[in-house]
């Protein structure tokens, strides 16, 4: 009863901790005013009301997603999957895929170091079209035994690239809604550095009517060293001021700004993305071989619901004469992003409901329904957890259920998050 | 907690809020860019004076002069006025600021900025503003 009542306690303060308001960054005084402007901004918005595949192939029969998504991260992505849990009980349960993702984009840039310069990345579009991956799984349905895994995508469209000319036009309204913004952050900066000079200045023995005196108070009261002292000794209506006389009535660029910011991000990740990929299953010890040819389909029905398709070939290839088996697979993902990114520091957890359905020579149809919990760590590392039903195996007519627990890296995102992070051990 | 915005970190190595500028000098800018397409603005308080697309195609460093007072407006009663560079991480990763104020002849008189912005939120924008005076 103590241990709960504790337990109970501790998560109040957490939760309290969590939700209360940070004080503004004192980093320097631009970030202060910035902080202050962007609260009053999300105040006046909130008072008026990812989809690249790091996970292993579906082909893989423990990979934790049962359709193949466009797209693979744009420097790479590693799959390995944790626990199998299946409710069959013979020795295909023991499924554990490894597999590694990379882009052509990766390859090239990694040869002269250019990956993030904006030129290089626009020249070199194309290259982000053509992505390969290898692996490896013990064994899978089919209880042939160990394989090793190669594949390939082909982007045929991308809506979702930033530089697609599809995206200018939202870009372009951030670019407007940027003009008006820094216009509107001179003015409001200018009369707070005004205000502060006034207020505080006497107390420094600075003359408020000299030019020079007021550059000595910006670079030395206001400076990054001296900020968080100087605005302590605003009192409560100064700051109070500030917040409502001089920043209140001037957040509409702010909240415009972050409108068209918000809407560009939203119509990015809605665009269309349709490719085409390989994926081959490769048995080193057995003349047993699977091979996909699939189209994929990708799009955003409304804000954070995606919708993925895919419509494949399989081609089981048996050294044995006549016994080939030949089929097509389709199936599709509803994906659902929980969490709105702007408010975490790190990826959206996300929920997936998909179905596939798989007709073949030989063999009688399978159908297979799934839901997937992707659970985000840290920057760029997730953890997919998925659960499936089917109505029978490749080896035995009967349904089963199997649960998988997955790790994704986005090598992308984790890089650019390890370098946040030393950038921010570095800041003042 | 951020510098800015949901994930901004700022590394800065230096940061005068104000410069006293006489007749003749200039200010140089210099904006190093990591990422896809940058978006920035710079501007002053009455309007917007230059932005990543008036340089054409997007490229990884923006170079710029202000020169006073040519390029100073006029039309203010006191000879001041701020200047802010605004940087977008729609679809950009790190911006590298540098601000320089320099002679006529290009000397350097000063550093005035030099900092780096960084972040992975597409939300994000980051500002960076000086007073700048006549003497």
């Amino acid at each position: 009863m103590k241990a709960c009542l504790l337990t109970s306690v501790v998560l109040l303060l957490a939760g309290l901790t969590a939700f209360a308001e940070e004080p503004c960054s004192t980093t320097n005084l631009d970030a202060w005013i910035n902080c202050r402007m962007e609260r009053i901004a999300a105040a006046r918005i909130n008072q008026r009301d990812g989809s690249k595949q790091a996970e292993a192939p579906a082909a893989t029969s423990g990979s934790t997603t049962l359709v193949d998504s466009p797209a693979a991260p744009d420097l790479g992505g590693l799959f390995t999957n944790l626990a199998s849990l299946s409710g069959i009980s013979s020795s295909t349960a023991n499924t554990t895929p490894f597999t590694f993702s990379t882009s052509g984009y990766a390859l090239i840039s990694a040869v002269n170091g250019k990956a993030l310069d904006p030129h290089f990345y626009n020249a070199n579009r194309d290259w982000r079209r053509f992505s390969f991956t290898i692996g490896h799984e013990d064994n899978d349905d089919s209880g042939d035994g160990p394989a090793n895994i190669f594949g390939g995508k082909f982007l045929l469209y991308d809506g979702r690239d930033a530089t697609n000319p599809r995206n200018q036009h939202s870009i372009a309204t951030v670019r407007e809604a940027l003009k008006t913004a820094a216009v509107n952050f001179a003015q409001v900066s200018g009369d707070i550095v005004d205000y502060l000079f006034k207020t505080l200045g006497p107390a420094f023995n600075l003359d408020v009517t000299s030019a020079q005196d007021k550059v000595k108070f910006l670079n030395n009261q206001l400076s990054s060293a001296s900020l968080a002292n100087t605005v302590g000794m605003l009192k409560d209506d100064q700051i109070a001021h500030i917040d409502n006389e001089i920043i209140a009535n001037r957040v509409d660029p702010e909240v415009q700004f972050s409108d068209a910011a918000v809407k560009a991000i939203e119509d990015i990740r809605r665009a269309p993305q349709l490719g085409l990929n390989f994926t081959s299953k490769i048995r080193p010890h057995l003349p047993v071989d699977d091979y996909r040819l699939e189209l994929t389909w990708a799009y955003g029905i409304y804000r954070r619901l995606d919708w993925t398709a895919n419509l494949s070939y399989d081609y089981r290839n048996f050294t044995d004469v006549g016994a080939d088996t030949r089929g097509g697979r389709f199936a599709n993902q509803f994906e659902y992003q929980i969490t709105p990114e702007k408010n975490l520091k790190r990826e959206p957890v996300k929920i997936a409901l998909s179905g596939e359905g798989d007709w073949k020579t030989s063999v009688s149809s399978t159908y297979q329904v799934s839901g997937k919990l992707t659970l985000p760590i840290l920057q760029g590392i997730a953890l997919p957890i998925s659960v499936s039903w089917a109505n029978r195996t490749d080896l035995i007519s009967q349904s089963f259920i199997r649960g998988n627990f997955g790790l994704t890296v986005d090598v992308s995102k984790l890089v650019a998050a390890f370098q946040g992070k030393h950038a921010g051990d570095g800041s003042q | 907690m951020a510098d800015f915005g949901n994930a901004g970190t700022l590394t800065i190595r230096t940061d005068m809020g104000g410069v006293l500028i006489k007749a003749g000098q200039h200010i140089h800018y210099s904006l190093t860019v990591s990422g896809a397409i940058p978006i920035f603005t710079f501007a002053c308080r009455h309007k917007a004076r230059l932005s990543a697309e008036d340089f054409g195609p997007p490229r990884k460093t923006y170079e710029w002069d202000w020169q006073f007072p040519a390029d100073s407006d006029s039309s203010e009663a006191s000879d001041e006025d701020r200047y802010v560079v605004e940087m977008s991480f729609l679809t950009a990763l790190k911006y590298t600021l540098r601000a320089e104020l320099r002679t006529a002849d290009k000397s350097v008189l000063r550093l005035l900025k030099d900092l780096d912005a960084e972040s992975n939120d597409s939300h994000d924008k980051c500002p960076s503003s000086i007073e700048v005076i006549a003497q």
